[in-house]
């Protein structure tokens, strides 16, 4: 490992300052981060501790039904929190789909949004990688794909991001709070993550010193808390992240669909608001052959990326089985959560 | 006389020995030892081609980096650039040509393991490339083999194929397995005076790690001692490819004068390390109206990577287990060892056993097809039975528990209930579809090469009645260590705390056999037996001279030594042995009776005995997903009296998930220039504790002790139960016949991943919604 220095902030202000010198990162959890350094995939020159700074660890419920979510909140504590279980179980589903429960212990919602990709390639420091080394190439294209992108991808990079948190929290309108060396400022989740391009390497509209204090998720995201599902494919039933996966919300009246919310994951370098696919379901019945119509929408403009066309039609199918199962009401599964999802004896218990 | 037994001897459920110090962290393997003042660390660097001329070799930058203290190619070995367990010329470090990606070219030892990573990296390195054969099928058409073919042949296949009412052609394939020990391949070498030298090393076989190292320094066999205490898993992927580490480890030290360890990360591990052979296999069969096999000509080809390995012996097994359970009266199996420039394939869990048992249930399900008859009823017409019970290569299989296990699976796993249920559930849900099948095997016991049976072991009684007890297995978390120090105890009738368990060293037990072949327990344990059996004997003498009488009347029970009613305690008949300057000291010798196989003409009988299991296994796929669970297994296992059922219990239920992994879900993928694109736990997937099936019963067959006189009657345990987790795949394709039909479910091979299974479910067909389909392939 490389020699860096190490300091242990002892509030926002101080965080962000040291933040913004060269070379500095944020250290949370470390489950990320300290892989990454092991691997000398990242050499930052200094880490600035936040596991201490004072109150970033609290759930707030807002008094008009939303919620504000520390960045310091780690994976478990939310979504075992039985309030948030109830109000978001889309997010708490998802949260319980990642990584394993010791990581989710040590895991905090801020790094699990920064989290980095997964691309093998990005890992493997014998391979070229634009997010590592811009200019360096992309070994994913033309290699092993099969997990990469099919939306939103460019030339530079075909990688997707790995956060199944961030795939629900896009869905319902999550917004970050950042508190920088310029200030504060409240950014929408979805417009937080940046597309590859020409620029693989920059992630996230983040400047540098730039902290996430919290995520807010409104009220209107407690709205679908009747019919909300995150489902997530993967190659064996748990420790795995997803192939696709989708965030479906169903808000129904009568026999009528009056809001619908759609994201997926393992599909971009973002979780893919799929907006064209909600509005087709606007006033609609909570029915397959609609489904099956938002789910040609959702995908319209996706291209395989390399080896990985299968996953177009899987992820249709995902996002017909999440609504089919989003509009049955789940009020009575709710506590406790299972851990997987796309489970297969949730399936057969039916 | 006392009536007194021990508690804790053979066929009781002891618990591993160190399985405390496992948990507490207290069970040192070898990362975890003190490291020797001055240890340097040693890494390898490896070649990104699969095939290639090196037309320059710089290490310059390498060896001015900082720390690093020596720098090796080929040319700086002392004695003979070779590490063919078998074969000769099988190099260690590749000497102007390479012939995978990930080969060893260079190794280096630094001051820090950091450094020495790091160097690694400045080499450069100019190929010249050279044409890459990559798949079997490539090696198959360029007919370049490790071995030459194997045929192995009984009556008249190709006649009573061409007489039978019926007969079809077809073709399977399943892939290779990482082997994914916990810990990755490891040794450190301490060099020591007079040009000898010492080496911890991770392996199944310190024998070979001693000839290796030997070899490769040009020093006598006896200048070397190996020793290991225990190994973070192995299954076969420490038996030959751990004398790469160690000879590399070796050479290091010698050179620098100073102790080395090498210790591989996964990925280099994944890459310069050999893993299960992936297996294609093609076949005609000719059959009759009830789906009686008459005759099977079957082709078996295993990627053998680039250099023969134990690639031959692999074969031979797995010809040796086409027949499975089954009668096959005319038959020819040709098998093929197909030299690929990927990373030689080295044993695995079963050697070739489990790929040849995959293959003929290929054929049995497209016999079932042709018939419409279910596979279950071609399975149980064409087992063996009175006077049709020799196996291919012509030997009795001997008992035959095959039909006992059937019927006792029946009711445990309570099989007609939930056939009828099932067939429900697939008639109502609209996107799972489930499967049941039941599932025999019959694994042979013994290494084919009959010499390799043999084992030896030393046992020391001392003066307070404890013993030392060394033998020349190795123990990889498999209960062998435990298991032996049981037999000890049993033999001389003391509770096992008194028996001390002491690490497998080449200067203890020379000349020893790799512990595979699963035959750890059967032939150490017979080795610890006769020493004990020895020792015994002349205790026995001195309490017969004492008590006044004979010695044969003599009777060790309880912690003490009787004779008529007079007894003597253990320690204190130990006490008086020495008193009376008779040594208390002995080694034991085993080698396996009545085995031989011709290797010629491929007939013989190579193996002691059979060990068999049957199993009920359900699967449920999703349709839409390709998603696959294996929602229920119930195991009935033939251990023979087992030595100790809770080890064998953990044995049977390890090998099948194990197993389970090989047909649902570990895939290796290299690409088109050769590389493996799967060497890390990110894209390679093991199944982990919730893979596992939720509803999993195993049950030792009861009161079945082995006909043969093994070690207490027992059998042997660690492969057999790999082969069972064939059901899996068996489950899952017979639910995609639910599905789709099964012409769709007969395109369908392993690994069953999701996208292997959305791919049978559109009918295998060129441009189905999912995945192309491999190039169409012409039969023979
Ligand atoms: C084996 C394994 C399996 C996993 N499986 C899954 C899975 O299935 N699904 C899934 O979603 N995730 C999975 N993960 C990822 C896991 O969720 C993340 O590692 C974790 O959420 C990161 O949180 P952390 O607090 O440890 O972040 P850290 O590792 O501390 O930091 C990660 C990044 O975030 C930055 N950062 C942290 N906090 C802030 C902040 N407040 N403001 C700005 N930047 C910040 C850090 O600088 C760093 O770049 C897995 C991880 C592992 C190791
Ligand atoms: S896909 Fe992106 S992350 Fe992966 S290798 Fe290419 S540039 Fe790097």
């Amino acid at each position: 490992m490389n020699q860096f220095e190490y300091e242990l902030a002892p509030n926002v202000e101080n965080a962000v300052a040291s933040g913004r010198s060269n070379g500095a990162v944020f250290l949370a959890g470390g489950t990320n981060l300290i892989d990454l350094m092991k691997g000398n995939l990242v050499r930052p020159t200094r880490l600035v501790d936040i596991n201490r700074l004072p109150g970033l660890d609290r759930i707030e419920f807002l008094p008009d039904g939303g919620v504000r979510i520390g960045a310091l909140v780690r994976n478990s504590d939310l979504a075992h929190d039985p309030k948030f279980a109830r109000d978001f179980p889309a997010v708490a589903e998802a949260l319980l789909s990642g990584a394993s429960p010791q990581l989710r212990n040590a895991a905090t919602v801020a790094g699990n949004v920064m989290q980095r990709t997964r691309c093998p390639y990005f890992y493997d420091a014998a391979s070229a990688c634009n997010k590592r080394e811009p200019g360096a190439g992309c070994e994913a294209r033309g290699g092993h794909s099969r997990l990469q992108a099919i939306l939103g991808w460019s030339a530079h990079c075909i990688a997707t991001h790995p956060s199944d948190f961030s795939v629900p929290l896009v869905a319902f309108d999550a917004v970050v709070e950042i508190d920088g060396p310029q200030g504060r400022r409240d950014v929408a989740l979805e417009d937080f993550y940046l597309l590859p391009g020409n620029t693989p390497e920059r992630e996230t509209i983040l400047a540098p010193g730039e902290l996430i204090v919290a995520i807010r998720l409104p009220a209107q995201a407690a709205l679908f808390a009747g019919h909300a599902r995150y489902l997530k494919i993967r190659d064996r039933t748990s420790y795995a992240f997803a192939v696709v996966s989708a965030a479906a919300g169903l808000r129904i009246e009568g026999d009528r669909i009056v809001e619908a919310r759609l994201a997926l994951g393992g599909v971009a370098l973002k979780p893919w608001r799929a907006r064209a696919a909600e509005a087709c379901l606007m006033g609609r019945r909570a029915g397959r052959e609609e489904f099956a119509e938002a789910s040609m929408l959702a995908l319209q403009e996706a291209r395989p990326s390399g080896e990985n066309e299968f996953k177009i039609e899987l992820a249709r199918r995902l996002v017909v089985r999440a609504f089919e199962r989003t509009a049955i009401d789940n009020t009575a599964r709710l506590s406790p959560l299972p851990a997987s999802i796309v489970n297969l004896t949730e399936e057969i218990q039916r | 006389m006392n009536a007194r037994v021990i508690a804790s001897g053979v066929h009781q459920s002891a618990i591993h020995d160190s399985a405390a110090r496992h948990v507490q962290g207290s069970a040192l393997y070898i990362d975890d030892m003190k490291e020797p003042e001055g240890l340097l660390h040693g890494w390898v660097i490896l070649s990104d081609r699969a095939h290639a001329r090196i037309l320059m070799l710089d290490l310059s930058s390498v060896e001015a980096a900082e720390g690093v203290v020596c720098v090796m190619t080929a040319r700086d070995i002392p004695g003979l650039n070779d590490a063919g367990p078998i074969m000769k010329g099988e190099v260690l470090l590749a000497d102007q040509i390479v012939e995978h990606e990930g080969q060893a070219i260079a190794i280096i030892a630094a001051r820090s393991f950091a450094q020495a990573r790091d160097a690694a990296k400045l080499v450069r390195v100019t190929y010249e490339d050279l044409p890459a054969y990559l798949t079997i099928e490539a090696a198959l058409q360029a007919e370049r083999f490790v071995v030459a073919p194997l045929h192995m042949q009984r009556g008249d296949a190709a006649r009573a194929i061409a007489e039978a009412p019926h007969c079809l052609s077809g073709e399977t394939s399943a892939g290779g397995q990482d082997h994914f020990y916990l810990e990755t391949q490891i040794a450190v070498a301490t060099p020591q005076e007079n040009g000898e030298m010492h080496i911890f090393s991770s392996t199944q076989h310190p024998t070979e790690v001693q000839h290796i190292a030997a070899r490769l320094l040009a020093r006598p066999y006896a200048a070397i001692t190996v020793e290991v205490r225990r190994m973070g898993g192995a299954f076969g992927g420490k038996e030959s490819h751990a004398s790469l580490i160690a000879g590399m480890a070796a050479l290091l030290a010698a050179r620098c004068g100073e102790p080395v360890k090498l210790r591989l990360s996964r990925d280099v591990d994944m890459l310069l390390t050999g893993k299960r052979h992936d297996t294609l296999a093609r076949f005609s069969v000719g059959f009759d109206d009830a789906g009686r096999i008459l005759g099977l000509d079957m082709m078996i080809a295993l990627r053998a990577g680039h250099v023969a390995d134990l690639s031959g012996p692999v074969l031979t097994r797995a010809l040796c287990h086409v027949d499975n359970v089954y009668w096959l009266p005319n038959v020819k199996v040709s098998g093929y060892a197909c030299k690929t420039n990927t990373v030689s394939n080295t044993a695995f869990r079963g050697f070739g056993g489990p790929q040849g048992m995959f293959a003929i249930e290929a054929v049995i399900v497209r016999i079932a097809e042709r018939l419409g008859l279910s596979s279950e009823a071609v399975r149980q017409i064409n087992h063996y039975g009175p006077g049709q019970d020799t196996t291919p290569y012509g030997q009795s299989i001997g008992e035959n528990n095959t039909p006992r296990l059937l019927e006792e699976l029946k009711t445990a796993a309570d099989i007609a209930r939930r056939r009828g249920e099932i067939a429900q559930f697939n008639a109502s849900h609209p996107y799972i579809k489930k499967a049941l099948v039941t599932y025999a095997v019959k694994f042979g016991i013994s290494f084919n090469l009959p010499s390799l049976n043999q084992a030896g072991a030393l046992l020391h009684v001392y003066t307070d009645g404890s013993v030392h007890l060394n033998h020349g297995g190795t123990e990889m978390g498999q209960g062998l260590y435990v298991k032996v120090a049981q037999i000890v105890a049993s033999c001389f009738q003391i509770e096992r705390e008194h028996v001390h368990i002491s690490s497998t060293r080449t200067d203890k037990i020379p000349n020893t056999s790799a512990t595979a072949a699963s035959s750890g327990s059967d032939i150490n344990g017979m080795a610890a037996k006769a020493a004990a059996d020895i020792i015994k004997s002349r205790m026995a003498a001195i309490a017969a001279a004492k008590f006044g009488g004979a010695a044969d009347d003599v009777v060790f029970s309880g912690g003490y030594v009787y004779l008529g009613n007079r007894s003597i305690s253990f320690p204190d008949l130990a006490q008086l042995c020495w008193a009376e300057r008779v040594s208390l000291s002995a080694t034991g010798y085993y080698r396996t009776p009545d085995i031989h196989f011709d290797q010629a003409s491929m007939t013989g009988s190579p193996f002691y005995y059979f060990s068999y299991g049957a199993c009920a296994t359900e699967a449920a796929i999703d349709i839409l997903t390709g998603e696959n669970r294996i929602l229920r297994v119930d195991i009935i296992h033939d251990t023979g009296a087992s030595l100790n059922p809770a080890v064998d219990i953990g044995q049977i239920e390890g090998g099948f998930v194990q197993g389970q992994g090989w047909m649902t879900m570990e895939e290796l993928v290299w690409d088109q220039a050769g590389r493996l694109r799967t060497h890390a736990p990110s894209t390679y997937k093991i199944p982990t504790s919730r893979d596992v099936p939720p509803i999993f019963n195993t049950h030792l067959l009861a009161d079945a002790p082995n006909a043969k006189p093994t070690i207490f009657r027992s059998k042997a345990i660690g492969e057999p139960p790999f082969t069972l987790a064939i059901s899996c795949f068996l489950a899952i394709q017979e639910a995609v016949a639910a599905a789709a039909g099964w012409p769709a479910a007969l395109t369908l091979c392993a690994p069953a991943t999701p996208e292997a299974i959305l791919r049978a479910l559109g009918g295998g067909k060129e441009g189905s919604a999912f995945c192309e389909q491999k190039a169409a392939k012409k039969l023979f």
